[in-house]
């Protein structure tokens, strides 16, 4: 097994414990006299993630533990993933404070960009001729109030 | 039964049905028909418009996006190479062979004649099947469907993935998730004081983030983004190369049914999946043929056969569903929600409660191959042209398109930065190997689980011999034991002629 799994399963672990014994007593109701407690079926899930993850760490540590060999989560995987999503996660405060359009246009045209794109002629009316038609078809056709 | 058929039928027959129903199909052929992009993620983008459609229609609508996005899929990996879905892998063998030979466009006809015909044999099955099926489910009692949601659970954990661990910590995780709200007693449960999530986490946003905009992300890695995209269909082919005789389709048939009835046994049983029941397909209609070594060169019968079974499955998949409440794949899970949504609970129940809307799912179903084959037939050219949009333009517009999905789930930016985490999250189990296939049944499965569970222990008044003193939870028990071994056997064949490496055949890259 490859050192990233083992640290996976020892996160798993780490986070199936503290959800049975910090987050789930703290966030779930007290248990009844009949029937089944709120925290039962949170409490199961986790007792299954803690058993398996330790499952999946002792027997990889049975078998021995390799370097991490170019797969899974490497840093050029994070710096993809963060170049992708922090745009998208800069949509909410974007459509929270400025609305929906003004929050859309510059996070569409960023991800066309992000995508390899420079062809400003393409760029620009996709980036915000998308928008307009999606807001369009949300107040008007499905009637929906945007962000 | 007259009068629900006939209530059913005219749910379906009327204009805006039939219109949702072809907008279905063409969505779901245009999606299917890009690379990397499946029915499901078509089905997942699309649920929050069927919350302004009838309960029928809304199906008809998903039904149809599944069926075109099955077939979408085979355009792709006949005109590309490049399955459009895992359960087209197999139409490759032949398809792309039979389009390099300029028969590109008769190979696609022969996949949508086949697809037609699976499609038929399933909505046939699904009506044969679910009405019996429905009448012994309703004897199940809560201990029963407890017993069954955990053996579907670790069937499905056990065919997905190359390891069972993970695939069960990934169904544990969105059981866990599901689990965020209101409890059977109406406390709120892990919800951090937050008002919005005091209605547990939408469906549309787990299913937007964890399939579709995770994937997208995923398809806009180098080592994806450099693929070829653009297709040129057998250019200058003659009229003889474009057509499907009459003679051919006979050629088929026999492959096509022998194929459907394949898809169908296997659609039924949760969790197989239509990438099993293609490759079996395949497989027997290799064997069965007379010509066995015109597979892999351009046999019109190794299309046909993965395409008709990989169509069958969707009807069956609906017997589960809509009989048991237990959806046997990921669109099925997603359709459930969909059900849901329209304040509809899948399972023997609803044959009681909601006969028309049964009928209008069976006739939905029925008409939704019919549609597909129309717009299949006569859509071809332009679907074709799709896949010549470079993924680079396209795949930051379904992203976009995902964000306001997802926040149309509840009106609420809330949803669309849940579904964000979930995105991020889903991207991890890709790369890490984690199913998020058993993570979004997990989740759809979870207060079903947790219904069942509780009226279980309140019937015999908290005691746990109630899943142990009974037949179908022992059978169960030790079915879920031998499917964990025997899967835990198969992972020791492999490692062993994988030299001590089996989790290598795990794609992580």
């Amino acid at each position: 097994m490859r050192k990233q799994e083992i640290i996976i399963n020892f996160f798993l672990l780490a986070f199936a414990l503290g959800m049975i014994f910090w987050i789930i007593p703290a966030w779930t109701a007290e248990p009844t006299e009949y029937g089944l407690a709120g925290g039962t079926l949170p409490s199961l899930c986790c007792w299954s993630i803690a058993t398996l993850a330790t499952f999946q760490i002792i027997s990889g540590v049975l078998k021995g533990i390799r370097e991490n060999d170019g797969k899974g989560i490497t840093w050029p995987v994070m710096l993809h993933m963060v170049k992708w999503f922090a745009p998208m996660f800069c949509i909410v405060p974007l459509w929270y404070y400025f609305g929906f359009l003004t929050g859309s246009i510059p996070v569409l045209f960023v991800l066309l960009l992000l995508g390899g794109r420079r062809d400003w002629k393409i760029i620009v009316p996709v980036a915000v001729g998308i928008p307009v038609l999606i807001m369009l078809a949300l107040l008007y056709g499905l009637q929906v109030p945007t962000p | 039964m007259l009068e629900n058929l006939l209530l059913g039928l005219s749910d379906v027959f009327n204009v805006l049905s039939l219109f949702y129903m072809f907008l279905g199909v063409t969505c779901g052929i245009v999606v299917g028909a890009i690379p990397g992009l499946s029915g499901p993620i078509a089905i997942a983008l699309c649920i929050p418009l069927t919350y302004y459609m009838s309960p029928v229609a809304a199906i008809g609508f998903l039904v149809g996006i599944n069926k075109g996005g099955t077939f979408g899929g085979s355009i792709a990996s006949i005109l590309l190479n490049t399955p459009g879905s895992p359960e087209s892998s197999a139409t490759c063998y032949d398809g792309y062979p039979l389009a390099l030979q300029g028969k590109g466009e008769k190979a696609l006809k022969c996949s949508l004649f086949s697809s037609f015909f699976g499609d038929t044999i399933s909505a046939l099955s699904l009506i044969v099947l679910s009405i019996p099926l429905a009448a012994v489910a309703l004897k199940l009692s809560p201990p029963d469907l407890c017993a069954i949601m955990v053996f579907s659970q670790v069937l499905v954990s056990g065919l997905d993935s190359a390891s069972i661990g993970k695939s069960l910590i990934a169904a544990s995780l969105g059981m866990l998730l599901s689990t965020v709200g209101m409890d059977c007693f109406g406390d709120e449960r892990l919800t951090f004081d937050n008002l919005t999530l005091s209605a547990g986490i939408p469906l549309m946003s787990v299913a937007i983030g964890t399939m579709a905009l995770s994937e997208l992300v995923f398809q806009m890695q180098p080592q994806f983004l450099s693929m070829k995209t653009g297709a040129e269909a057998s250019c200058g082919a003659s009229k003889e190369d474009c057509t499907l005789t009459p003679r051919e389709m006979k050629r088929v048939m026999p492959t096509a049914m022998r194929s459907s009835i394949i898809g169908v046994v296997v659609g039924v049983l949760p969790g197989l999946g239509s990438t099993m029941a293609a490759f079996m397909a395949y497989g027997t209609a290799k064997k069965a043929s007379k010509n066995p070594e015109e597979f892999g060169k351009g046999s019109l019968e190794g299309v046909s056969a993965p395409e008709a079974a990989n169509n069958a499955i969707i009807g069956a998949n609906l017997v589960p569903l809509l009989t048991l409440g237990i959806p046997g794949n990921v669109s099925a899970a997603i359709i459930m929600g969909a059900l849901i949504l329209h304040g509809l609970t899948p399972g023997p129940l609803m044959f009681e409660e909601s006969p028309r809307i049964i009928y209008g799912i069976y006739c939905a179903v029925l008409m939704a191959g019919f549609m597909n084959l129309f717009c299949g037939w006569f859509g071809l050219p332009l679907f074709i042209r799709v896949l010549g949009t470079p993924r680079n333009l396209l795949y930051p517009v379904v992203m976009f398109t995902c964000m306001v999905g997802s926040y149309l789930a509840d009106n609420s930016i809330f949803c669309t930065l849940v579904m964000l985490i979930l995105a991020v999250l889903g991207f991890f189990m890709r790369k890490l190997g984690y199913s998020f296939v058993t993570f979004l049944i997990g989740f759809v499965l979870g207060p079903g689980f947790e219904m069942s569970l509780q009226q279980s222990l309140t019937i015999s008044g908290n005691q746990l011999d109630i899943f142990y003193t009974r037949p179908i939870p022992i059978i169960l028990a030790f079915g879920s034991l031998l499917m964990i071994y025997r899967i835990y056997k198969q992972w020791k064949k492999e490692k062993d002629s994988t030299g001590g490496d089996a989790e290598e055949t795990v794609d992580l890259s």
